[in-house]
């Protein structure tokens, strides 16, 4: 028996109900110890493969390691640990580690089994037409999928451990020849500095990948194994992290987020005409209440007078000053938004009947807030729902937009939308221009923009080697 | 330099720029404003005062839910100066009067005809920025306090009802439409002479309605004749301003009939020339026109269109002929003669240029098919 792996796994594992040892005997002599963590293995698989042929076997003599690979275990993966660290990390990993009496070699098994979501529609990417699986939390099913839609060899994973508590599992995907190689460097040495200690989601390894002082992600994400296929193969660079369903893709553009899933699997027209209602339904998100605040408290002289007269009388009851009752009326928004995500689906609904009421009526008639005021908040936070990707951006800086047309009228929205312009134009998705095309005189060959062209010509690898500066 | 103090220093260029490229302006919240819809500018008894009544839109709420409107609310004001009268509005209304959404200028005749004239109205209205350009500016003959208690039903004011009625009317041939930007242009420009359209209660009507009625002509900033509803069609085509409109000609199959013709839109090309202390404005005017009404009945002959045609020719030229002696007999150019003659002949000075001027009126109607756009009559 190794007992001084028994003792250090003993030792690393203690205070753990689920870590099991179990003590098999064979050829009358020899006695082996599987070690592995409850409800992460396949019990059935190793009570088959694992189990049984230690005790059925009465011929074969049993004296080393590789005896046992080769002749005894049935099961799939097997290997050597290379040390006591390393069989503590196999345990832990789901794998099954054997110790034995009379040989000092250790072997692992693997025998993973654990609990996991089976594959299913993805939640925040809904498709009218087109592929319906979404990916799941266990990244080697992601993967599979991957793999499932590009039957290609240059196809690669790289895994690499990162969070020096969790050894969470993130795969690099790209192929090899398409993605750049600095591109694939600069994200391989990114990840490889990440020193957390642990790490749940792709928001962790996005915060390192994304720009760092903006509102708006540099760093795509989908859940959809098409959608991250397609990216691969135009040589982004995809990545998985273990735990998450989602998975994240660099460089990333701006213009990247008014394409929906399914622009590619309809018809080329109707794409195109929901592509510039996202566009339009952003400017107006984003815009419109910074604009009306100052159109309303400054230049009056700008608006229709039928129309003055109309927003002057729906004020007329409203006793606190424009700009706070937009401000009054954006955070009921957002309280009803926050409610309703956090709520469970059976009270959701009745939230929403509560929440139509206060947007509505209720808040005109309580005096808080007039008609206009209402329908434009309105009609800006329908609009932030058709952009979903660029919600939080849109939503901070719509407030910045309002605060300057608040302070300064439409001079002070020039102002709040030339910082606008000027942020998004020097944010750089990992070398790569974020704004492409605009704000910048370099071309690639990226070319599905604002228009959708066939799917024959902008189906194609975007980058070159140099393209990154 | 510090990056940080050069993103600094580049957003406050910002500021600044942004902050010159814009007027004068103030927070202020709609619902708090007052505002005024149509301006009637007067002088008291002594015309020495400055009488400014406002016509003016002031939101207003209940106690009850619901009950936002807008009530219409009539200041007056009285000050030595145009702004005094103004501020003098002030002091008994609830909140500043804002003036850019008034629609309508309304000068009294006793103002137009006072010897200070429009002068003493003119500088605030071109120097404040409330005023904007596009506001009309009229002349009302008759009682100004009739004309604002008059109950129109079309509209509950009248700036906004002289707005409507100026886009109804303002192209036709009969009426003529002025916006301030215009009014403040001519009044200084070679001559100073310019014409404002006229306003009237219409008398014959059996409810109170306001008309536009003929023009006023002014010279120097004061209002020295009347261009009647008749004449001013002539007045605008030697001007150029007919865009619509009518002209009545005999029938030529039934001599006591009327023909009328629809214009289309009207051109008006104007030349000048000088020679020898002579000058000799030639007026080009080409009209479009179509069949718009035929009295009795009229057989559609080539030679009946043109009968129609040299009728239509004839009274352009009687008509348009007819305001200009008449108006070169009383010495009031308000042809911009001598605005023409300092723009082709900078150097040539005439004491009276309109007195030494010949007109030649040459005119071309050509009908129109009524149905189709392809001249199908001829």
């Amino acid at each position: 028996m190794n007992e001084e792996y028994y003792a250090y796994i003993k030792k690393i594992l203690a205070d753990s109900f689920d870590v099991k040892y179990r003590k098999i005997k064979y050829n009358n002599s020899g006695e082996v110890i599987l070690i592995f963590i409850d409800n992460m293995i396949d019990s059935k698989f190793i009570s088959e493969y694992i189990v049984a042929p230690f005790i059925d076997n009465d011929c074969e003599k049993i004296d080393n390691a590789d005896t046992i690979k080769t002749k005894i275990l049935k099961a799939n993966i097997v290997g050597n640990v290379k040390d006591k660290k390393d069989a503590v990390a196999q345990i832990i990993s789901g794998n099954v580690v054997l110790l034995f009496s009379e040989f000092d070699e250790v072997i692992y098994c693997e025998a993973r089994g654990f609990v996991k979501r089976s594959v299913s529609i993805p939640g925040t990417e809904n498709v009218i037409k087109g592929p319906r699986e979404g990916f799941t939390e266990a990244f080697v099913d992601n993967i599979s999928m991957i793999r499932r839609k590009i039957k290609n060899p240059d196809l690669k994973f790289e895994n690499i451990n990162v969070g020096q508590k969790s050894n969470t599992v993130v795969v690099i995907a790209y192929i090899k020849g398409i993605t750049p190689e600095p591109l694939l460097n600069s994200v391989r040495n990114t990840i490889l500095k990440i020193n957390n200690e642990f790490i749940l989601d792709t928001n962790y390894i996005e915060e390192q990948l994304g720009a760092k002082k903006s509102m708006f992600s540099t760093v795509s994400y989908t859940e959809k194994p098409d959608i991250m296929a397609s990216k691969i193969m135009e040589g982004r660079v995809g990545l998985f992290v273990d735990g998450s369903p989602f998975g994240i893709t660099v460089p990333s553009f701006f213009i990247e987020h008014f394409q929906a899933p399914d622009d590619y699997y309809m018809n080329k027209y109707y794409s195109n005409i929901t592509r510039w209602l996202r566009i339009i339904a952003f400017l107006v998100a984003v815009f419109l209440p910074g604009l009306y605040v100052a159109l309303i408290t400054y230049h009056f002289p700008l608006i229709p007078s039928v129309f003055v007269f109309r927003l002057a009388v729906s004020r007329a009851g409203v006793p606190f000053p424009t700009v706070v009752e937009i401000f009054l009326m954006m955070t009921f928004f957002q309280l009803i938004k926050e409610a309703g995500i956090r709520l469970p689906q059976p009270i959701g609904q009745a939230m929403s009947i509560v929440g139509a009421l206060i947007l509505g009526d209720a808040a005109v008639g309580a005096g808080l807030a007039s008609q206009s005021t209402v329908m434009v908040i309105a009609l800006a936070s329908i609009c932030y729902f058709l952009i979903p990707k660029l919600y939080t951006g849109s939503a901070i800086w719509s407030l910045i937009l309002l605060l300057f047309g608040s302070l300064l009228g439409l001079p002070g929205f020039y102002i709040g939308f030339f910082m606008f312009v000027t942020h998004i134009a020097s944010l750089k998705s990992n070398g790569y221009p974020f704004m492409f095309p605009i704000g910048t005189l370099h071309m690639f060959k990226y070319r599905d923009l604002l228009y959708r062209k066939n799917l024959s010509e902008i189906s194609n690898n975007l980058f070159d080697e140099d393209d990154a500066k | 330099m510090n990056r940080r103090i050069k993103k600094l220093i580049s957003l406050m260029l910002v500021f600044i720029v942004s902050l010159m490229l814009s007027s004068c302006f103030n927070y202020k919240d709609i619902n708090k404003v007052i505002f005024a819809t149509a301006i009637v500018l007067d002088y008291d008894e002594d015309n020495e005062m400055v009488i400014v009544y406002d016509e003016t839109f002031r939101p207003f709420r209940g106690a009850e839910a619901g009950s936002e409107k807008g009530t219409r609310i009539i200041f007056r004001g009285k000050g030595k100066t145009f702004f005094e009268a103004v501020r003098d509005i002030s002091i008994s209304s609830s909140y500043k009067i804002h003036y850019s959404q008034c629609k309508a200028i309304i000068f009294t005749e006793r103002a137009a005809r006072a010897k200070a004239g429009l002068k003493k109205f003119t500088d605030f209205i071109d120097r404040d920025q409330e005023f904007l350009l596009r506001p009309h500016v009229f002349v009302f003959f008759g009682d100004t306090e009739k004309l604002l208690k008059v109950k129109i039903k079309e509209e509950e004011y009248i700036g906004f009802f002289l707005d409507s009625l100026i886009q109804n009317v303002g192209a036709s041939s009969r009426n003529i439409s002025v916006t301030i930007n215009e009014f403040l242009a001519w009044r200084l420009m070679t001559g100073k002479t310019y014409v404002l359209t006229g306003l009237r209660i219409k008398q014959e009507q059996i409810e109170d309605k306001i008309e536009v009625d003929g023009c006023a002509v002014f010279k120097d900033d004061k209002m020295v004749d009347i261009i009647s509803r008749r004449e001013i069609q002539g007045f605008n085509f030697l001007m150029d301003k007919v865009k619509s409109g009518t002209l009545e000609v005999t029938n030529p199959d039934n001599p006591n009939q009327f023909v009328t013709l629809e214009i289309l839109n009207s051109d008006t090309k104007t030349k000048i020339k000088y020679e020898e202390g002579k000058i000799k404005l030639i007026k080009n005017i080409k009209t479009k026109v179509s069949l718009g009404e035929i009295q009795k009945r009229m057989i559609i002959t080539k030679e009946n269109l043109q009968k129609i045609k040299e009728n239509a020719e004839e009274n352009i030229k009687k008509y348009s002929g007819k305001v200009f002696n008449d108006y070169k007999y009383n010495g009031i150019d308000i042809f911009e003669v001598e605005q023409e003659l300092y723009r082709h002949y900078p150097k040539v000075k005439l004491e009276e240029p309109l007195k030494d001027t010949n007109l030649e009126i040459i005119v071309d109607v050509n009908i129109e098919g009524s149905s189709n756009i392809i001249n199908n009559l001829q």
